[in-house]
């Protein structure tokens, strides 16, 4: 298990390295060579999913790393853990990734940094698998701030224009905000459990020695680096600036790095989360799934519609965990890192083949030009919208929504309102782009299916989007025992819902089913054959909100306002109290010293007093030649000075 | 051994004296590498950690009792591992200057001999001595070949240092007052068994104050500060790395072998004011940071910030604060050294340092990039270089310590500007669109082997100093363990 654990992280580790000092000069640019070390760890997580799944014990080991605690603690570790939790994600991040570095062979073809795109891609992956593969919450942390990194890079991998620059500087500093509550999670939990260590944790949890009010800070410290990473409202407003990135980084973001990072630290951290932490979760995953939603409804760009998309489906997943629906949430990780991996990278091949244009009011029938890309895109659609039996996205969101309604039936409904709208809002992108005529001939003559390497991805994710609800990743997660095992230490009365039995309801299930329909319906009527004088009168009553809707609700501006420009104003006052006030206050004191001491030694040095002249301010004059005698006075000064303090000290010393 | 460690740079001044100027700048070199190998035959020599070794004693002035006492321990050894390492990369960096070379040379050696000197003395007086060797060459090293405004920095730097050394002066001599020793470990010794240090009626508060405010100066803490800023801009780039990679290093390690341990009661009834100046040095040095358009002066204040950390670890008193202020002085030692030297590779080509005035060098000169954003990532404390181990370390300590756990919370303001103003001043000087102007490979070529020889080994360092903390700390655990004792039992002590 070491040994695969070890060759999922070193492979592309090692591909990073090659790829990031030699790659410029390997043939092809190395980028074969990443796809072959990703391929690696794919093959290893596939071993190790086996093994879990064949019931095999979870495996854990742990190596000493260096010991602040004075003697007083145990050394602080890093270390791998593997269960059932681990195996799902180890096989989403590696399958995802995998088939993003494959996809990017031909996307990223011409563009003259192609080897170090390739570096940065392994770089993310490995990133993420530290970050999974930890046993302990620092060195998960370190993972999670190598994605931030390695997200900044690639977001702004295009960064010799301004917006990628911007839009990676957002992203690293909206999740750095997060991660304050990560550092002081780590922090409380570290001075109560004494350990970061997961098992450690939990027992501490169970014993009581991490208990109220440090396990509830640490519960939401923990949520609020989530909301950072996983882009849940208010820390949102990175994620769909981050579509700056190349397209396949999108797809990497939004499926298998970065944004699962927050859901599965939740998902991990269940144990010591509080029924005050989980109703915050839960509340904050609905409210993001429903807002985000409505955004999604008002853009034109192909990119925002899916990143405001991942926006709302982390909420769901959110919501599920916080409503306690633990398999639920990571479950639709799962489901959704696959049919928003084809959507991004579906998005992709259409920008691809669009030349560049991502701007769905230019496209329209498209479906005949890219048949592959069309109908793929299409397995995506159905998926999020969860159309019933046959897609993945069914079966999670399902298990969503069962979840709220057990507990937190206020969110159910919410959560059943934004499950009719991404059906509508994701109809309304594929009728706009694949279906109907050309709006945009010039764009529509352009547009040609795309190579293999780019189209085999999008068959296999389409394959999943379909049948990765029936198969083993259900298995695993609904694995009674690893539930029990996360659930089952979970902070008091907080075992709800049935043994966590999800009986897919009936009525549950059959208004999920309506809601998806219902919206998926709608759109394909409203984008679809209404007209356009039709669909404008539709849109009448609504122009007030959709340019609500369209301006995002107005996050940017508020930050703006609220959060950068005080932060500007606060630094350039503090500038000015440092050169006036402090300084100031050091210069006069200084120029008081310096007359008392000339008065009283009844130094007259006129070259003293140039000296203190400098001192307030005063532009020096250059002094050529000069200098050397003025400098040698004050050495005289100081020397005297020093020597009469030396003198009295040897007098002193003496004497005693 | 040591003495000769101490001595050498001596000999090279010398030497630069006696032969042509021409070869100033190879004689200091090759006495820096001189220097390392030495420290690292003493590390070699060390047998363990804890004592004091390589021992030299010898009775210098005996009418009142002055030795010639120096002596290694495991936090001696870091920080002159530190010292021989910076300053050779800064002999290295200071290949090039023109004027007056072997004047430059010779003074850049005597700054040597007295940094070495200050962290091995264990004579008082003798420490004293070495504190004010260092000052006349910085000061000679800034007023003569710094910027435009180098007199008045120099100045300041002066007075602001000659300040506070009388005040630690003071201190000193009534110490040796009451202990009627120059000896620090015998002092320690005393304090540590109840023993007055000091003579009758004296208040031992304040006379950790004064200490404490003479050895804030070189941290600087605020607001003890105002200095930095002007003598990181007026100094030439070499003598910016030593003084951000070893100077300030001198005032947190007098902090931990003196002033702390000579009044541990004193440091702890202290400690709330102590943590309050710090968690302003952390988050106001960081607004102040970003609101700088001066790249040196941003980085200047950079340090200010990151250096509250050290004051912060040690008035937060726990062993994991004290051993992260420890590892921030180390950390903080080769990346602030590494971030001068970047400024100093960009006004070496744009002779100015006006970050609004850059742009899109990243494409120019991808090998500076790379080593620029390395650096700027190290400094706002990315996990796997050094300075994410300094600063979690002392965050953690301090969080535990109950009576300080409010200074974690505010300082966390500090961490989210770090990031904004080091991504802010990347973007502003590196990305966006290329100028004609850079791509004149005459003018703006990319990192020069010497340069490269410069900022590469620190860079080494960083990253081994963030994949393995063990080396380094190891090296001085023994001595934050003892420390953190003393500060508990002096808490306790405190209390009732």
């Amino acid at each position: 298990m070491l040994g695969l654990a070890l060759t999922i992280l070193g492979a592309p580790l090692v591909g990073f390295v090659i790829q990031f000092f030699l790659g410029r000069r390997l043939p092809g640019q190395g980028a074969w060579l990443t796809v072959a070390t990703i391929f690696a760890s794919f093959v290893s997580a596939v071993v190790i999913m086996a093994s879990q799944l064949g019931g095999a014990d979870p495996f854990h080991i742990s190596w000493a790393w260096f010991d602040p605690s004075g003697g007083g603690g145990t050394p602080w570790t890093v270390g791998i853990h593997i269960d059932g939790l681990t195996a799902v994600m180890l096989v989403v991040v590696t399958l995802v990734a995998f088939l993003v570095h494959l996809f990017s062979t031909s996307y990223m073809k011409g563009d003259p940094k192609y080897y170090l795109f390739f570096a940065w891609l392994q770089m993310f992956s490995v990133s993420m698998l530290v970050l999974v593969l930890a046993d302990n919450l620092l060195h998960l942390f370190m993972g999670w701030e190598l994605v931030g990194l390695c997200s900044y890079k690639l977001i702004g991998f295009w960064s010799e224009k301004p917006a990628p620059g911007n839009a990676a500087r957002k992203a690293f500093i909206t999740t750095r905000i997060g991660d304050l509550g990560m550092v002081v999670a780590i922090a409380a939990i570290y001075m109560t459990a004494g350990s970061f260590e997961f098992s450690k944790i939990f027992e501490a949890a169970r014993s009581g020695a991490l208990a109220d009010p440090w396990i509830t800070i640490a519960g939401f410290g923990l949520f609020f680096a989530a909301m950072g990473k996983s882009a849940q409202a208010p820390l949102h407003v990175w994620l769909p600036d981050a579509m700056e990135g190349p397209t396949p980084v999108s797809a990497l973001i939004h499926a298998a790095t970065m944004v699962a990072a927050g859901v599965y630290l939740i998902g991990r951290f269940m144990p010591i989360l509080t029924p005050d932490v989980l109703t915050v979760v839960a509340t904050v995953g609905a409210v993001t799934a429903v807002m985000a939603g409505f955004i999604a409804l008002a853009q034109d760009d192909i990119k925002k519609v899916l990143a405001y998309s991942t926006v709302s489906q982390l909420g769901y997943m959110f919501l599920g965990l916080g409503v306690g629906a633990w398999h639920a949430g990571l479950f639709h990780l799962t489901t959704h890192a696959f049919f928003k991996a084809l959507m991004f990278l579906g998005s992709g091949s259409v920008i691809h083949a669009c030349h560049h244009e991502q701007d769905m009011r230019k496209m329209g029938g498209l479906l005949k030009k890219m048949p592959i890309t069309g109908w793929t895109f299409l397995a995506g659609v159905l998926a999020i919208a969860g159309l019933p039996f046959i897609t993945a996205g069914f079966f999670s969101k399902d298990a969503i929504l069962a979840g709220a309604w057990h507990r937190l039936p206020f969110l159910y409904w919410m959560a059943l309102f934004g499950a009719v709208l991404t059906a509508f809002y994701m109809m309304r992108l594929f009728a706009m782009t694949f279906l109907g005529k050309p709006r945009d001939q010039h764009v529509h003559d352009h547009a040609h299916e795309s190579p293999a390497s780019m189209t085999i991805p999008l068959l296999i994710l389409g394959a999943l989007a379909i049948c990765a609800g029936w198969g083993a990743w259900h298995g695993i997660l609904l694995n009674p025992e690893i539930v029990a095992d996360a659930m089952g230490v979970t902070a008091t009365g907080f075992k709800t819902v049935g043994d966590l039995e999800f009986e897919h309801s009936g009525l549950v299930a059959a208004m999920a089913i309506t809601a998806g329909v219902l919206g998926l319906l709608g759109g394909l009527y409203v984008f679809r054959f209404m007209g356009g004088a039709a669909l404008d009168r539709l849109k009448r009553p609504f122009a007030g909100l959709e340019k609500v809707f369209h301006r995002k609700f107005g996050f940017d501006e508020l930050y703006r306002e609220i959060a950068m420009r005080p932060a500007y104003g606060l630094a350039k006052g503090f500038r000015v109290v440092d050169e006036k006030g402090v300084d100031g206050a050091v210069n006069v004191i200084g120029r008081f010293a310096r007359d008392t001491l000339a008065a009283l030694s009844g130094r007259t040095d006129r070259r003293v007093v140039d000296g203190a002249v400098h001192l307030v301010g005063w532009v020096p004059r250059v002094l050529g030649a000069g200098m050397n005698a003025l400098q040698s006075g004050r050495v005289r000064f100081y020397l005297s000075v020093s020597a009469g303090v030396l003198a009295l000290a040897l007098v002193l010393g003496r004497i005693l | 051994m040591l003495s000769l460690t101490i001595f050498l740079p001596v000999v090279g001044l010398l030497l630069c004296w006696a032969l042509p100027a021409k070869h100033a700048r190879a004689i200091n070199v090759v006495t820096n590498v001189a220097v390392l190998v030495l420290v690292l035959m003493v590390w070699g020599g060390m047998q363990g950690m804890e004592t004091l070794q390589h021992v030299e004693k010898a009775d210098w002035i005996p009418a009142v009792g002055i030795q010639w006492h120096i002596a290694v321990d495991g936090l001696s050894l870091s920080l002159l591992l530190l010292t021989a390492f910076v300053s050779l990369t800064a002999a290295i960096a200071s290949w090039g200057i023109e004027k007056n070379p072997r004047g430059y040379h010779m003074l850049f050696l005597l700054l040597l001999t007295g940094m070495l000197g200050v962290f091995v003395a264990m004579d008082l007086f003798l420490f004293y001595v070495f504190w004010e060797i260092m000052l006349l060459p910085m000061y000679f090293l800034i007023g003569m070949w710094g910027g435009p405004r180098r007199q008045y920095a120099s100045i300041k730097f002066f007075l602001y240092t000659l300040a506070g050394s009388v005040l630690l002066l003071a201190g000193l001599i009534l110490v040796r007052m009451g202990a009627n020793t120059w000896s620090i470990p015998e002092i320690v010794a005393m304090a540590k068994s109840g023993q007055s240090i000091l003579p009758e009626g004296v208040n031992p508060s304040l006379v950790f104050v004064a200490m404490f405010i003479g050895f804030a100066v070189k941290v600087p803490t605020f607001p003890f500060h105002t200095w930095l800023p002007d003598a990181h801009v007026e100094a030439p780039t070499p003598i910016s790395m030593i003084l951000a990679g070893v100077l300030l290093k001198m005032g947190g390690y007098g902090l931990m072998r003196i002033a702390y341990p000579f009044f541990p009661e004193a440091a702890a009834g202290w400690s709330t004011a102590i943590a309050i100046i710090s968690v302003i040095a952390i988050v106001y040095g960081a607004f102040v940071a970003l609101a700088q358009t001066d790249f040196k002066k941003m980085i200047a204040y950079s340090s200010v910030s990151h250096m509250g950390f050290v004051t912060l670890g040690l008035a937060a008193g726990t062993a994991e604060a004290i051993n992260g202020a420890m590892y921030m002085m180390l950390a903080h030692g080769t990346i602030s050294a590494m971030l001068f030297m970047i400024v100093g590779v960009i006004y070496d080509r744009a002779h100015h340092r006006d970050i609004d005035r850059f742009g899109g060098l990243a494409w120019a000169m991808p090998k500076y990039f790379l080593l620029a954003s390395f650096a700027f990532f190290a400094s706002l404390g990315l996990p796997g270089l050094s300075g994410f181990i300094a600063e979690m370390t002392t965050f953690i300590g301090t969080f535990k310590s109950d009576s300080q756990r409010w200074a974690a919370w505010a300082s966390l303001a500090g961490i989210v500007m770090t990031a904004a103003y080091y991504l802010i001043t990347l973007q502003k000087v590196y990305l966006g669109k290329t100028p004609a102007v850079y791509q004149d490979k005459s003018h703006y070529p990319d990192l020069s082997k010497r340069e490269a020889a410069v900022l590469v080994p620190l860079a080494l360092v960083t990253l081994w100093m963030g994949i393995w903390p063990a080396t380094a700390m190891n090296l001085y655990a023994y001595f934050t363990t003892n420390l953190e004792s003393l500060l508990k039992a002096a808490t306790v002590g405190l209390g009732s």
